[in-house]
């Protein structure tokens, strides 16, 4: 009884109302919406008839059971991820090294590389599908100049998921610039002096002292990134809706069809309840190697 | 004390607002919430309403959406009661899905005057109609009339293929032909071509009524021989004859519109209604060149010409209140009745005005518009452009997608892919 009247103390209680404003709407906005969809997820529920009948796991197992499912879509939700999260580390990585050392015009050159993040990723996914439309295409019109046949770039399934990973890495490039020269910034300089001294060339000393220096920074732009990955939404569905014919579905636009294009908001919600186990399972894999990681590298 | 007054509080305001919103609205200024497409029809209508709303003083809110994500927007809304709208486009293959959240609209007078073949069966649920057409969406042939004499129109795929070579061969165009093929625009080319062939995407060919297709099993049409061999003729037109351009199969309706208005290609097939868009100098630089023609008909069909005919329609919430209902009747009967706003939308757009007595005007007094009506409504197989079960939207979702994978993958897996699709989608068809 003395216990939990300490706890809440009047300081506590006021962290406490604090708190409620924010509380309040995470509830109102994440919390209650999840609950009605997970409801949905074990009903008949279509969105032009909502029956509303229990049905129990049929709508996972139907999910679970679909080929597009298992064949397309989870493969290519981790085929993004991967090469998402890949390229932009890689990009994000070489163009911080460069911009941590002096020279003239750097400060321009960071404000320029910063331009992706400040643009939407839905008019940065117009801008790039009008860039690969194979009759007006900048594109196309370059390889023309070359003398090459113009390519159409959205009709085939891995020239358009790679348009797609290749816009994802170019608007998130910056972020991982920025964080990583961040990183770069605040590293201790003496054990790259010592290796200096000892005769070590800029790779070695970039290779054996600054990546692992670096390695915890890295790793919660990898997990942090790979999370957002897997729900990719926005670029995909600007690009090609998934197509051509269902090809390059990732995992959000599959439960965005099943709910709203094919009006099966239970399937649609099983989906999406299915898919938030998975990158829990994902984020979970992730962050215990992270934490191993980092532990290895002090 | 302090707990009663409060309570007083929340309850007198409580009480307060909803007296204030039982206020009915004819007491105060009626405003009317319209969700529309931008589109050229759409905004030839709204450009009339807002004539009738400033004549009768009702405000008129415009709350555009865009087609890709129209029936889930507006089934979303309808299905919770969403206050965001009094007005609503609707489209026949939605009259399923819509029925039962319209307003009965049975005693709107310019009803009358509409042919009853726009209205059945998807504009009727539960014997009442529920929507009130403002144009007829009639899908046509438009080809270069400065590169094509009537006589050199092509009449079958194999004169469309040699036209094509022969323009492409002259340097007048880069493409024979282009039109849409991706999700949701397949109208353009395959279902066109499959009708044009003698087939249909359901069994019976050309059966709409729900009952019948239940009694067929929910069979699919898509591997039967006329998909088959449409889906073949959009191969070869792609990949060996060259005549339409290899990223079609992504194409949507505007791409391929883009094309043929940027005088690139010299026939595109297309709604009626793009026929002013079309026809503009400051959009196109095909205007004043082109004209319309049947479908050209496929090696299999037993018919000389077939279109589909029709409507793009406005519905009412049935939740909306009585007195907005009260107005969008009156503006919706307005738009059919008024010749001059049903004119005004033939020769700003092309759309077909769906009065009865105005088309009859036009036949009489006007070329073009006879010209129009004589490739399409007048003929021989007249059919609907889509079909009326439940589950219509994921059927044609999902048969687009086989025949997009059909036409992009090896020639020789087209039946194959086909069978697949006509499993996959009289499956869907058969939860209804």
């Amino acid at each position: 009884m003395k216990g939990s009247r300490r706890r809440f103390g009047a300081r506590e209680r006021f962290m406490l109302v604090l708190i409620l404003p924010a509380f309040a709407i995470l509830v109102a906005f994440q919390i209650v919406p999840i609950l009605i969809g997970a409801n949905a997820s074990f009903r008949s529920w279509s969105l032009f008839d909502p029956q509303k009948t229990f049905v129990g796991l049929a709508n996972y197992r139907r999910i679970l059971a679909d080929p597009i499912f298992y064949g397309t879509v989870l493969p290519n939700t981790l085929v993004f991820m991967v090469g998402s999260v890949t390229g932009g580390l890689v990009a994000g990585l070489g163009l911080a090294t460069m911009l941590n050392r002096k020279f003239p015009g750097a400060r321009l050159v960071r404000v320029g590389i910063l331009l992706p993040l400040m643009v939407p990723p839905v008019v940065a996914a117009i801008m790039i599908t009008w860039m690969f439309n194979d009759q007006f295409g900048v594109v196309n019109a370059l390889l023309g100049t070359l003398g090459l046949e113009p390519v159409p770039w959205l009709v085939y399934r891995w020239t358009s998921f790679a348009i797609v990973v290749m816009t994802d890495v170019w608007l998130w490039t910056p972020w991982f610039t920025v964080l990583i020269l961040a990183a770069l910034q605040s590293l201790p300089l003496e054990p790259h002096e010592a290796a200096r001294i000892d005769g070590a060339g800029p790779w070695q000393v970039f290779r054996n002292i600054t990546l692992p220096l670096l390695r915890p920074v890295l790793m919660v732009c990898i997990v942090v990134r790979a999370i957002d990955a897997f729900r990719v939404f926005d670029i995909v569905w600007t690009i090609t809706k998934g197509g051509p014919a269902r090809s390059t579905e990732v995992f959000s636009i599959y439960a965005y069809k099943q709910a709203f294009v094919y009006l099966n908001f239970d399937l649609g919600t099983a989906a999406s309840l299915i898919g938030a186990a998975i990158i829990m399972v994902v984020g979970g894999v992730l962050y215990k190697t992270l934490s191993y990681v980092v532990e290895v590298s002090r | 004390m302090r707990r009663r007054t409060f309570l007083k509080t929340v309850g007198g305001g409580s009480l307060a607002l909803g007296a204030s919103r039982a206020v009915p609205a004819t007491a105060q200024q009626v405003e009317l919430k319209v969700g529309y497409m931008p589109h050229p029809i759409h905004e030839n209508s709204i450009k009339w309403m807002k004539v009738w709303a400033a004549e009768r003083k009702v405000t008129l809110t415009l709350v555009p959406i865009s087609y890709e994500v129209y029936v889930e927007k507006m089934t979303a809304n309808l299905t919770s009661r969403g206050g965001q709208y009094d007005v609503i486009w609707h489209n026949d293959d939605w009259g399923q899905l819509w029925g039962r959240y319209l307003e009965p609209v049975d005693d709107v007078p310019a009803l009358k005057k509409l042919s009853r073949f726009i209205m059945e069966p998807y504009f009727q649920w539960e014997g009442h109609d529920t929507a009130v057409p403002f144009v007829e969406t009639i899908g046509t042939f438009f080809y270069r009339a400065d590169l094509l004499k009537d006589t050199e129109v092509p009449r079958t795929w194999d004169e469309l293929i040699k036209t094509s070579q022969r323009l492409q061969k002259d340097g007048k165009v880069k493409w024979g032909f282009v039109g849409g093929m991706k999700y949701p625009h397949g109208w353009f080319t395959f279902f066109w071509s499959i009708w044009a062939n003698g087939g249909d995407l359901m069994l019976p060919v050309h059966e709409r009524r729900n009952a019948e297709l239940a009694k067929n099993g929910w069979k699919s049409g898509l591997a039967q021989p006329e998909a088959v061999q449409a889906v073949e003729f959009w191969w070869d037109n792609i990949h060996t004859h060259k005549i339409a351009p290899p990223g079609q199969p992504g194409y949507s309706r505007d791409d391929a519109n883009a094309i043929f208005m940027a005088g690139d290609s010299a026939m595109t097939m297309a709604d009626t209604t793009l026929y002013g868009k079309f026809n503009d100098p400051k959009q196109s630089k095909v205007a004043g060149k082109i004209s319309v023609t049947q479908f050209i008909i496929g090696p299999r069909a037993k018919f000389k010409s077939i279109a589909w005919r029709d409507p793009w329609a406005w519905a009412i919430p049935i939740h909306v209140d009585a007195a907005k209902k009260k107005a969008a009747k009156e503006l919706l009967s307005w738009l059919n009745l008024t010749h001059d706003v049903q004119l005004d939308l033939w020769k700003a757009t092309g759309g077909f005005p769906p009065n009865e007595d105005v088309q009859r005007e036009l036949v009489k007094t006007d070329p073009v518009f006879r010209k129009f009506r004589a490739v399409t409504v007048e003929s021989e197989k007249l059919i609907h452009g889509a079909f009326y079960f439940a589950r219509w939207p994921e059927f044609f979702a999902t048969a687009i997608d086989y025949l997009v994978r059909a036409v992009t993958g090896p020639r020789e897996n087209i039946k194959a892919t086909l069978e697949e699709g006509a499993k996959h989608t009289s499956e869907i068809a058969a939860r209804t």
